[in-house]
């Protein structure tokens, strides 16, 4: 009984809370960057959850834990569509490199530092691969930048042609990191001592580049079928279900296997628009319901705290590193580190990345993930729109 | 083609998975989404091969249940059975979903102003259905006694107490295969809705005649027995309490709907599921509370046509679910334990079906393609037949069981060949695509 006054609470927020980013701009200001953030979400989950209130059990967050695997496809399935050669094609070589730089920047600064501070903090007797799987993630979840809070900027600034190349790398720069993310599923559930290990981790990276294009191959072979809402939302729902399900039983990443999925819809079927549309009026829902089971997930921990402080600084660095060779004398950008500071804000595809690491190979011996990623998230959401409108604000009275 | 290959591929992935399988899973409950996410492809995909074969879709879905579950285990291996039962088991929270919806749909259906009308025939039939039932079932049960895999020879007196709890069982048919069947074909006329009046009628009626059933039963067996007070205010209890919070239901999801709308899909969702699951614990029908909902809001508002929207909005993957599960519960053991038997008294239910509405209708006077073909919308059985087969185990023990397995057995037969049989008659007599 209790179990279904949770779930009917948890939905009832994600709607309300879908509701509310959609007509945001109603809302007060302060108000209306906490619910645009996620950080409201956040909040509230920490307060159900195990941490707070203790309305939300860690047994019933276990019972949640399917709805989290399809959320988590279903998320990396949206990004995916995004990633239509059609729609890439639009901007210049330029703003690719810019994406891929500064990201790929990000994530070597912070993996380098995670990999030598994180054993500090490592608990004796740990699992082997622990601190090197925790770094990989903490890069790749820094190394993307949130669209959602660039998005908003458009109607206070009139930098428009700045800011639609910039939120074209906000669009496309988490890429790295999945890949990142994906290679890490595949290699740390073969790791051993053992000779071979890294082949076989391989050919796990192979089944999953080839379920994400079957995946997609297949929507994009049914969808055609089934124009009606009913049906065609079934197809959907059911390749999204079945490919976050085969990746929870083999140990692989539903994130990455939806982005390999949607990316392969998106360029093979000519009805990739509908589908968008049909993937994105869910988003906000299944968004906001993630966040909340996320929030419920937080550790309070001192050294989490601790960690998360140097951790947004070096993200910022990393950023500012970035952005700096990612414009180095490439049209028409000029080498200009300052860029990297609209590039800050940080959202929920890098909570999604710590917890589907978390959720497979959850350890107690390193400070939470989790809370690190979603500290610095809260923290580049508040701040990180803030700093873009200024630089942009700087720039247009150039 | 298209659908072939499709459904193809999806096996093959499922079978690399569980070849690939490295060990346990990471969370609890994660092999239910991958079995669920199967479930939601494959069976939907064997939907429409079945409904490209002029067969109803939930044929589909019953058959991939019973195809990727206990028969998997049977032609493949044990290890790589895509629909365990163990995974049912963790799905069960659909069919509480999905009955609720079936519910709230069947209410939504019927008419008090067409129940004035047929009131009549809808009372004649599932009267004379009953009592045919009752004899011709348990007339043969009787006579093929002797087949009947019982652990040892029995007394005429238990043997006759099977026969009425067997034939009692018989009774009742699915109103979910009814009103999914009438969905997908999207049927509007008199069979149709004569099909689901008196399905609904039965539903009741049989828990009624089932406590009578074992009430007999008990005093042929042990020479003890008569209908106990505290069992009749059980049901009276059951049947009024679900009554009054129904109507309470469906008034105030009515003014829900007239002053607020919003989000009525997943509202309509969440108090199916709470009432079946809330109604188990009051020993109320959860099926019965949310039918009268449905019907209250039908008639008494002028948002009918809101909640069929809201309910259509999430009954297709619900219906996939909810079939392919029942599919997968199959006995496919009892069935080819005792299916000579089992096809014997399927087809005396059938006899005493098609007897009972045809004498309803002709003196009801009902049009021709009525008497015809309204019979065959009664020969689908699934949960309610279950439940009570279940309770005849309970009643009669080891003898008991024998039966139910036939009981079981019969069910099965008629859950796969009723859905076939009442989309056939929708089409012959003229009423499919006419919504």
């Amino acid at each position: 009984m209790r179990f279904l006054v949770v779930v009917a609470v948890i939905v009832l927020v994600a709607l309300l809370g879908a509701a509310a980013r959609q007509t945001s701009r109603d809302l007060p200001r302060g108000l209306r960057d906490l619910v645009d953030s996620g950080a409201l979400f956040l909040f509230l989950g920490i307060l159900l959850g195990p941490r707070g209130l203790r309305f939300v059990t860690p047994q019933y967050l276990d019972q949640l834990g399917p709805v989290v695997v399809i959320a988590l496809g279903w998320i990396g399935f949206f990004f995916g569509l995004n990633l239509r050669w059609r729609w890439l094609s639009r901007f210049p070589a330029s703003s690719h490199f810019l994406a891929f730089a500064q990201s790929c920047t990000t994530f070597a600064l912070i993996v380098a530092v995670s990999a030598s501070v994180l054993p500090y903090f490592e608990k004796p007797g740990s699992a082997p691969f622990t601190v090197e799987s925790a770094s990989v993630v903490l890069a790749a979840a820094a190394a993307g930048t949130a669209p959602s809070g660039l998005f908003l900027l458009g109607e206070r600034t009139s930098a428009g042609a700045l800011l639609r190349q910039i939120r074209f790398v906000a669009a496309l720069d988490d890429l790295p990191g999945l890949l990142a993310l994906g290679l890490l599923f595949c290699f740390a559930h073969v790791y051993s001592s053992t000779p071979g290990w890294v082949l076989l981790g391989w050919h796990w990276f192979l089944f999953s580049l080839l379920l994400g294009l079957g995946l997609g191959l297949l929507l994009a072979a049914l969808i055609p079928a089934y124009r009606d809402e009913q049906k065609g939302g079934l197809v959907i729902l059911g390749v999204i279900a079945f490919g976050a399900g085969v990746c929870a039983f083999v140990h692989l990443s539903p994130l990455f296997v939806g982005v390999i999925a949607g990316a392969t819809f998106g360029n093979f079927s000519a009805h990739g628009e509908r589908v968008f549309a049909h993937v994105a009026a869910r988003e906000h829902a299944i968004y906001v319901f993630f966040l909340l089971l996320a929030g419920c997930t937080w550790r309070y921990e001192p050294a989490a705290l601790l960690l998360a402080a140097p951790y947004i600084l070096l993200r910022a660095g990393g950023k500012l590193a970035g952005a700096a060779v990612g414009t180095m004398g490439l049209s028409p950008f000029r080498a200009d580190p300052r860029l990297g500071l609209m590039l800050l804000p940080q959202g929920g595809m890098a909570i999604a990345m710590a917890v589907d690491y978390h959720r497979t190979y959850a350890t107690a011996a390193l400070p939470s993930i989790v809370s690190i990623v979603m500290i610095a998230v809260v923290a580049n959401e508040l701040l990180g729109p803030a700093l873009a409108l200024s630089e942009l604000r700087i720039r247009e009275k150039r | 083609m298209r659908i072939l290959l499709a459904l193809a591929s999806v096996v093959l992935v499922t079978y690399a998975a569980h070849s690939l399988h490295v060990g346990e899973f990471a969370r609890p409950g994660d092999e239910g989404i991958f079995v669920l996410g199967f479930v939601l492809l494959a069976s939907f995909l064997c939907g429409e091969l079945a409904s490209r074969a002029s067969l109803p879709l939930i044929s589909g879905y019953l058959l991939a249940g019973v195809l990727f579950g206990p028969l998997s285990a049977r032609l493949f291996s044990q290890q790589f059975v895509a629909i365990p039962p163990a995974a049912v088991a963790g799905l069960r929270v659909i069919d509480s979903v999905a009955l609720g919806l079936i519910a709230f749909t069947a209410g939504g259906e019927i008419k008090i102003e067409s129940l004035r009308k047929g009131g009549r025939v809808v009372l004649a039939a599932t009267g004379l259905q009953i009592v045919a039932i009752l004899l011709c079932v348990g007339a043969v049960t009787m006579l093929l006694s002797p087949l009947l895999p019982f652990p040892e020879s029995q007394p005429v007196e238990v043997v006759a107490a099977c026969a009425l709890l067997l034939a009692a069982a018989m009774v009742p048919n699915s109103a979910e295969a009814v009103v999914a069947v009438t969905n997908e074909c999207r049927a509007r006329g008199r069979v149709a809705e004569l099909s689901l009046e008196v399905t609904v009628l039965k539903d009741i009626a049989a828990v009624v005649v089932f406590l009578l059933a074992a009430s007999a039963a008990e005093f042929l067996v042990s020479g003890r027995g008569g209908v106990r007070l505290a069992t009749v205010g059980g049901v009276a209890w059951e049947i009024a309490g679900s009554l009054g919070v129904g109507a309470l239901l469906g008034f105030l999801l009515g003014v829900y709907i007239e002053k607020l709308g919003a989000e009525l899909p997943v509202v309509v969702v969440g108090l199916g599921f709470s009432s079946m699951y809330l109604a188990a614990g009051a020993r109320l029908s959860g099926l019965l509370i949310c039918l009268v909902a449905g019907m209250v809001i039908e008639n008494f508002s002028r948002k009918g046509e809101a909640l069929v929207r809201a309910v259509e909005a999430y009954s297709l993957p619900v219906y996939v679910v909810f079939f392919t599960i029942a599919g997968a519960r199959v006995d496919l053991g009892a069935l080819l334990q005792v299916w000579p038997l089992a096809v014997v008294v399927a087809v005396a239910r059938g006899a005493a079906i098609a007897w009972g509405t045809r004498r309803a209708c002709v003196k009801a006077k009902e049009p021709a393609e009525v008497r015809a073909y309204a019979w065959l919308g009664f020969l689908s059985q699934a949960g309610v037949g279950l439940g009570l087969a279940t309770l005849m185990m309970e009643l009669l023990g080891d003898v008991g069981r024998s039966v139910a397995t036939v009981a079981i057995a019969t069910i099965a037969l008629n859950l796969v060949v009723g859905p076939v049989a009442f989309r056939w008659a929708l089409v012959r007599a003229g009423e499919a695509n006419r919504q």
